[in-house]
């Protein structure tokens, strides 16, 4: 479903993604580990069209995407979860999830996807009327993750969506991403830090380190040892 | 070597070229250039603020005219000489600088902008309210002309001239030595990476505050100069025309750098001079060549030098490196 | 009741005057918060809605109200091509902020003497709404500034539906709040950046057209209502629809009240001290901005 050849990004100068190469298949669930600042969130920007990249390409059903707007790639079925979320402050949970579905095809299933983020986040449902800055940490992670399912996207790429929650949280949202991924078939690229939660409830797991990917292998097979053995390579 | 060269013995022949003009040009061209050396030099000030320390002032005109009134009202009315007053029309225009400096530190980018431009309004007003002194719209006469020596300035064109490109050469050169010396340092530090800067100890607010006052001295005693040379002082030099030639000037000369500044007073200079007949059409070309030159030559004229000495580099490249090789 | 007349008399005044001057300064705000751009060229805006409809009124012969319609219809239109030739190409360049100052100078520099260029320096003016006038009991009002002021409240109500209730009018509350949540959500900013330079122009072109028979249509008046229509926006807090409604009242009922008891001389160092007053003390506005 995804086809990432050869991507090179630049912030500047500063060589972010070297030689980048991966496919996903439609269904997976995917995690990319790796230290802060080797490129992690980079490629999933990179991959949504937040950001340019320079060289190869990057094919989504077969479409080169990669030299498109993000607006149209997003009308294709990719949606992006930022770790800042971007959460429109000043509009309420209601409003932020219906501009989820912004895009033409999200807008007719609208409805169903509405009931869909309620049932998976009961309490969004009690706050729907609340101005999205008045949310705790927890429940803007789950707006964040309920407007990216209002875009009724095929593939969803998330970036450290357990940061900064407590424990408890943490486990919570893991629970509804592999929820998501494995009830709505979503194709998952998760960016995390949280190394043995992401190994438990994906399949396939990518080790990036100072911007090239230097380790995959199926979860299963992920320990945290090999890894720790990679991050000091 | 290379492009350095070039450019050392370019600026050097024009130079020398300015310096033999008067000689040969008549009273017209003198007249230009006494006008784009004016100019030159408050765009170039201009281009401290604006270009190095990237704050958004539209001051310099309004410093301009505060020079010029206080060195106009000072010789005028208290009979000062008027080589001083080039002093004290700076002195009031840096006291000037140093308290809009002062609000414009702790705004943000557009209200520094919306600030400088009430206070480039607000001078009118107190011209107006002061027409006792300042003759208001009619303007304020009666400076008197420089004299060295024996020699009075107001005979012919030539001292004026001489005094411009003085005046021209010294206080580039006090620029430039700004630009490449410590303070031009700290402000493309703080430029690339604010927090690093800041926490190596360069303190914006002080270089900002230092900048302004500057620019501010510069430009105001242009602005003396200027009314000795006019023989007038009026409120004219705030209105909407020369305002759009200013910005011009740094807009097409190429924002932030150093040759644009005074390559886009000259430039405007001698458009302003030839468009000067076109009558209602004039501003309106202003305006276009000001979106053109921001939208095609984000550089500026600057810009098209440096790919010119970029051009002479690359085909007159083999003989340099041989040089090179063998040493200067 | 003699005391409160002339009291009631200013505020009545200044209501109108405050209605004017939201509708006018509203784009000003929009472009603002939605495209961070500070138009300087707002006041052209304002003053070519005058323009246009003087021209198709009294040159082209068309009905009042055609006039003003194909006014606004041009100015909308104007809007998109400024945005699409100009700004979009500018968008992404890292000094942004202080190009699209000079842009938007340059432009209103420009449009500022075309109408001196093409259609001569003589003042024009263009009629009233309707003529005549109303008086009950102590009070008259002209026939004219009570259209003016339900055309403008009904202007401002649509406003207010379109941004609360439309997804357009959402998405652009949204843009001006996170504009990369808004590039997440799929929204295509560079339509909805055009869209909304369209609107503020067209928003401008009404207030040019309900002011200009209260002034007259020259282009140094484009300059002195961008004064006014900066003070109201930046009172307000610029970006801030609420505010700028808001702030438009205020400032007009005060315009009012200096008028009738200082005089109309005192009227500019009013406006002028509340500039320098607010961009000194609270340059935020009474309700800050979206940064």
């Amino acid at each position: 479903m995804l086809e990432v050849h050869n991507i090179n990004t630049y912030y500047g100068k500063f060589h972010a993604l070297k030689d980048i190469s991966f496919t996903v298949q439609e269904g997976k669930f995917v995690v990319f580990l790796g230290a802060n600042g080797h490129g992690k969130s980079t490629l999933l920007k990179t991959v949504s069209g937040l950001i340019p990249s320079s060289t190869g390409y990057i094919k989504f059903d077969g479409v080169e995407i990669n030299h498109l707007p993000m607006h149209k790639i997003v009308e294709m079925g990719i949606v992006y979860i930022p770790e800042e979320k971007h959460l429109f402050p000043d509009l309420t949970v209601r409003e932020n999830l219906l501009l989820g579905a912004y895009n033409a095809r999200a807008r007719k299933e609208k409805g169903k996807n509405y009931k869909l983020v309620f049932k998976l986040f009961p309490r969004l449902e009690e706050r729907q009327n609340q101005i999205a800055l008045t949310l705790s940490g927890g429940e803007r992670q789950m707006l964040a993750i309920g407007r990216g399912l209002m875009s009724h996207a095929k593939l969803m790429a998330i970036d450290e969506p357990s940061m900064g929650l407590a424990p408890k949280l943490k486990m919570e949202v893991f629970e509804k991403i592999k929820e998501i991924n494995k009830q709505q078939g979503l194709t998952l690229l998760l960016v995390e830090q949280e190394v043995e939660f992401s190994l438990m409830i994906s399949d396939k797991g990518y080790i990036m380190k100072d911007g090239r990917i230097v380790h995959e292998d199926e979860s299963k097979n992920l320990t945290i040892e090999l890894i720790q053995k990679q991050y000091l390579v | 070597m290379d492009i350095k060269h070039y450019k050392k013995v370019i600026v050097i022949v024009l130079l020398l070229f300015l310096l033999s003009c008067p000689l040969f040009s008549g009273s017209y061209y003198t007249h230009l250039l006494i006008v784009c050396f004016i100019w030159a030099v408050v765009t170039s000030a201009w281009n401290l603020i604006m270009g190095y320390a990237g704050i958004y002032s539209f001051a310099q005109l309004a410093f301009f005219t505060v020079g010029s009134y206080g060195a106009g009202l000072v010789e005028v009315w208290w009979g000062v000489s008027p080589w001083f007053g080039l002093l004290i029309g700076g002195l009031f225009s840096a006291f000037a600088g140093f308290v809009i400096a002062f609000p414009c530190l702790r705004l943000k980018g557009l209200y520094i902008c919306l600030v400088t431009i009430a206070f480039h309004q607000v001078i009118p007003i107190f011209i107006k309210l002061g027409a006792k002194w300042t003759g208001g719209d009619v303007g304020l006469m009666g400076m008197p002309h420089y004299q060295l020596f024996s020699y009075n300035f107001g005979g012919s064109k030539i001292g004026y001239y001489y005094l411009g490109f003085f005046l021209f050469l010294l206080f580039n050169g006090v620029i430039y030595k700004i630009i490449n010396s410590n303070i031009g340092l700290a402000f493309v530090a703080l430029r690339d990476s604010e927090a690093f800067a800041e926490s190596l100890g360069v303190d914006r607010q002080k270089y900002n505050l230092i900048v302004f006052v500057i620019s501010a001295f510069i430009t105001g005693v242009m602005g003396a100069f200027y009314i000795h040379y006019l023989k007038v002082a009026t409120p004219r030099t705030l209105e909407i025309e020369i305002f759009a030639a200013a910005i011009m000037m740094v807009v097409i000369g190429g924002l932030g750098k150093f040759s644009g500044a005074i390559l886009g007073a000259f430039f405007v200079t001698f458009i302003d001079e030839w468009l000067r007949t076109a009558g209602l059409i004039r501003p309106i070309i202003f305006g276009a060549i000001i979106i053109v030159g921001i939208m095609l030559f984000p550089a500026g004229l600057s810009g098209l030098v440096e790919s010119f000495y970029e051009w002479m580099d690359k085909t007159l490249g083999k003989n340099a490196r041989i040089d090179l090789r063998e040493g200067h | 009741m003699q005391i409160l007349t002339p009291i009631i008399n200013a505020i009545i005044s200044g209501i109108i005057l405050g209605a004017l001057y939201a509708v006018m300064s509203m784009g000003l705000t929009l472009i603002y918060g939605v495209g961070r751009i500070f138009n300087f060229a707002h006041g052209a805006f304002i003053f070519w809605g005058g323009y246009f409809t003087w021209f198709f009124y009294s040159k082209s012969h068309l009905s009042y109200s055609v006039s003003v319609v194909l006014a606004i219809i041009i100015l909308f239109v104007l809007g998109l091509i400024i945005d699409r030739v100009m700004l979009y190409s500018l968008r992404k360049k890292p000094d942004f902020g202080i190009i699209s100052v000079l842009v938007t100078l340059g432009l209103a520099i420009i449009l500022g003497n075309a109408g001196d260029l093409i259609f001569g320096t003589r003042i024009k003016t263009i009629p009233k709404i309707i003529d005549g006038f109303l008086k009950v009991g102590d009070f008259t009002i002209t026939y004219h500034d009570i259209a003016t002021l339900v055309i403008s409240v009904a202007i401002l109500l649509f406003l207010e539906l379109f941004l609360r209730k439309t997804t357009v009018g959402t998405a652009l509350r949204a843009i001006s709040q996170d504009n990369i949540g808004a590039k997440i959500v799929g929204i295509n900013l560079d339509r909805l950046f055009a869209f909304t330079l369209a609107l503020s122009a067209a928003l401008g072109g009404i207030g040019g057209v309900l002011l200009a028979p209260r002034f007259f249509i020259a282009p140094f008046v484009g300059w002195e209502i961008l004064f006014k229509a900066v003070i109201i926006v930046i009172f307000g807090g610029l970006g801030s629809v609420k505010g700028t409604l808001i702030s438009a009242f205020i400032l007009g009922i005060l315009e009012a009240f200096v008028s009738m008891y200082m005089g109309m001389f005192w009227v500019q160092p009013m406006w002028f001290i509340l500039l320098v007053a607010v961009l000194f003390l609270r340059p935020k506005g009474l309700f800050g901005e979206w940064a």
